[in-house]
């Protein structure tokens, strides 16, 4: 019995390795997408997030399947129900990738407005996040996984300056598409969003690695 | 085996002790009895003459003995008895009377119901009929042999103690060349011929085995050089998918650690989707192939199951050049295309209107120089485009020829002066002579090239200034000139073939794009470097240092 649950465990490591890799590159590509504006990469990443979400319900049946039959306890009870809460947000991640490619596939009206620096540069940062959270949790790094945490700050500095990007935007010339300047705004919260599931991650792997969520022993 | 020996040969000697001293103790009873035997004999014979000298009462009267003495009449009534009180039954029928009866003598042992115990009688017959008999307990007789007890118990003890310090020291002894037998080198100190053919054996065995271990560590040793060795990555992969062995090269590529990585799921180190895609590859069709790009890098991946097993194999080669390398010929085949269709497209539509009789008599000529001019051109460009490739198969020849570089330098400049005048621009030649281990040739070209370049990219009245000077690094080509310059993004290219900072003046200056390519080539033949200094609007200056020429003897 314990031979299968060891089975069933390396499984559910390399599926989750699987579905990490694969959001990981989605919000990667939403970021490189703010320079290129490619329609056929956000076309593919759009259609990318169905393969994600199938992902996550195979993992969650897996993960029930366990927590019934085997009935884990301690650490291994800790690894399946920090892994349920994981992949929702790590879907979450998946889907704010595939609508910031939503809105770059969009008809524009109106000369094109490039994105500023500062959305760029928080693109990246995002990117790094989650790319740092699923390393967190390959590695069962807390260390990491509280880095991971910590950064979300600068995440959510560049959010405060992209919007005063955006307002000067606006205030210089009342003549630009003001459709692109909301969706400008729309897709730096999308962004944000994906730092804080990235967050919401790093923390789960705290847990799973320590026991203690957010610091604090759970009930 | 020493304890058993011990136990076994103590065993032995108590069995024999006690077997032994059980014999003794019954030889010493039968001889006490026999004793005892004489002894009451004697006793009877002794009263017997007594009562023939004194008489039978004076005898009775005065007898102390501690044996019993009874006088039996010839009927069997007892006539005395030194012991009983009552008188006595009748004794006719006891076995010892009727033999001394018979016989004149008896002897019998058996239980007496007078005394309640085992007795020994003796018997005479008297002259007068009476029997005489002397008797005394069997115990007596016993009580000798008892007395002889402790002598022997002590013997015995004696013989145990010696035996099991004998047994001890044998058993040790017996087996110490077996126990001393060096496992190494078997054949020395033997002792027991019985002991040979199993020695040998071991010998034979020792020495196999020392033959294989070596043999194994050789190979073992060979494929671990062979795998630090290789520039491959190479990977191992247990049953489970944990990473078993990783050599150097797989360590830096994938930028982990060895002692990190092991028994860690590939996956783990790297999780991207190339590496991802092919261990699914390899778990289904037991093999895969893969192009991962990392860190602007593209590596090759192969993966494959090791037959009859589930591990597998995964190797990385690094494929960044070769990819590098195939896109700028694929870049060159195009350009070579481009290049040679833009004069051929020139031509053809020149000849079809002078076919098709559409030019005017008075513009043919024009038509006919324009034909002229554009082959040309090609021819110019085929020349130069097989000259790279030879430059491409190794241009060795002709090395070992030692070539006055100032010399080159001269004719260069004389052949282009007329150019140079024609454009109005001032060129100028100093320094010495400076000799060069080259081809004279290619030499020439590599002058032509970079002299011809300063002329064509400069501006109306500018200068060209070519020096020649030894240094002691060696000799020092170096080609200025004030002419137009390029930014710092087109310097990284302007070595390639067919790049052009400046993509409308082609058809202008009439180069090919690929003078600098020849002038890169022939100094790699040389071993020479070159260097290049320019700023947009500045000039250029292009430096060309040549190895020392080594003095020969």
């Amino acid at each position: 019995m314990r031979l299968l649950f060891d089975a069933q465990l390396q499984k559910l490591n390399s599926e989750m390795i699987i579905m990490g890799s694969m959001i990981e590159q989605a919000i990667k590509t939403a970021g490189e997408l703010l320079i290129s504006r490619d329609q056929d990469t956000a076309m593919a990443l759009k259609r990318g997030d169905s393969e994600i979400d199938r992902k996550e319900r195979e993992i969650e049946s897996l993960c029930m399947r366990m927590l019934l039959i085997q009935q884990p306890v301690a650490r291994d009870l800790r690894v399946i129900s920090s892994t349920l809460k994981m992949i929702t947000d790590m879907e979450r991640i998946a889907d704010q990738a595939s609508d910031i490619a939503e809105i770059l596939t969009m008809p524009l009206h109106g000369a094109v407005i490039p994105f500023p620096e500062q959305l760029q540069h928080m693109a990246r940062e995002t990117a790094l996040m989650v790319n740092r959270a699923i390393d967190a949790y390959v590695k069962r790094d807390a260390d990491l996984a509280s880095e991971v945490i910590a950064h979300d700050d600068v995440v959510d500095g560049l959010f405060t300056q992209v919007k005063e990007n955006i307002v000067a935007l606006i205030n210089e010339d009342h003549t630009k598409d003001s459709m692109q300047l909301l969706d400008m705004l729309m897709i730096a919260k999308y962004f944000e969003r994906s730092a804080d599931h990235a967050v919401n991650i790093a923390e789960w792997v705290e847990y799973a690695v320590s026991g203690l969520y957010k610091g604090e022993r759970l009930q | 085996m020493k304890k058993r020996i011990f136990i076994i040969y103590l065993a032995l000697v108590l069995v024999f002790a006690l077997a032994a001293t059980l014999l003794a103790s019954t030889i010493v009873l039968s001889v006490a009895r026999n004793n005892l035997i004489t002894r009451l004999q004697t006793e009877a014979l002794q009263i017997e003459n007594a009562i023939k000298e004194r008489g039978l009462d004076a005898v009775l009267e005065g007898l102390i003995s501690p044996s019993r003495v009874t006088l039996i009449r010839p009927d069997g009534s007892v006539a005395y008895d030194s012991w009983a009180n009552e008188p006595l039954e009748n004794h006719a029928d006891r076995p010892e009377i009727k033999d001394a009866q018979n016989e004149g003598t008896g002897v019998a042992v058996r239980y007496s119901q007078t005394t309640k115990s085992t007795a020994i009688y003796v018997t005479r017959a008297q002259a007068d009929g009476n029997v005489l008999r002397v008797a005394a307990a069997e115990r007596v007789a016993r009580g000798i042999a008892n007395s002889m007890l402790p002598w022997l118990i002590f013997g015995l003890v004696l013989l145990v103690i010696f035996s099991a310090v004998f047994a001890r020291y044998f058993s040790g002894r017996l087996l110490r060349p077996i126990t001393g037998i060096d496992l190494a080198k078997p054949e020395e100190a033997v002792v027991y011929d019985e002991l040979l053919p199993l020695v040998k054996k071991l010998d034979e065995q020792n020495r196999e085995n020392l033959a294989q271990l070596a043999q194994l560590e050789a190979s073992r040793q060979e494929l671990k050089t062979l795998l630090e060795g290789m520039h491959e990555g190479f990977i191992a992969l247990n049953d489970k998918g944990a990473i078993t062995l990783m050599n150097p090269s797989a360590q830096r590529m994938l930028g982990v650690k060895a002692e990190d990585a092991r028994g860690r799921l590939l996956m783990e180190i790297n999780r991207s989707q190339a590496m991802i895609d092919l261990l699914s590859a390899l778990q289904e069709q037991g093999s895969g192939e893969g192009m991962l790009q990392m860190d602007g890098k593209s590596y090759q991946l192969f993966a494959s199951r090791i037959d009859g097993t589930q591990s597998a194999v995964l190797i990385i080669s690094d494929q960044t050049e070769k990819t590098a390398g195939e896109a700028m010929r694929q870049r060159f085949t195009a350009n070579v295309s481009h290049e040679l269709r833009t004069p051929l497209t020139t031509i053809r539509g020149c000849a079809e209107l002078l076919v098709n009789d559409m030019v005017k008599p008075e513009d043919q000529a024009q038509f006919y120089q324009k034909i002229h001019q554009e082959s040309q051109r090609m021819l110019t460009l085929v020349e130069d485009i097989l000259r790279l490739s030879s430059l491409d198969e190794g241009y060795l020849k002709g090395l070992s020829e030692q070539v006055n570089l100032y010399q080159v330098a001269r004719e260069s400049c004389q052949t282009l002066e007329l150019l140079a005048q024609e454009k109005g621009i001032t060129l100028s030649l100093t320094g010495e002579d400076a000799q060069v281990l080259g081809d004279a040739a290619l030499l020439g070209e590599l002058c032509t090239n970079l002299i011809d370049n300063a002329i064509k990219y400069n501006k109306e009245h500018g200068r060209v200034d070519v020096q020649v000077e030894n240094t002691p690094l060696g000799a020092k080509l170096t080609v200025s000139d004030d002419g137009i310059g390029m930014s710092k993004e087109h310097q990284e290219h302007v070595f390639e073939r067919f790049y052009r900072v400046d993509k409308s003046r082609s058809k202008e200056t009439g180069g090919t794009g690929l003078g600098l390519s020849i002038v890169k080539h022939a100094a790699e033949v040389h071993r020479a470097k070159i260097s290049l200094e320019s700023e947009d609007g500045q000039g250029t200056k292009i430096v060309v240092g040549f190895p020392a020429v080594q003095k020969e003897g």
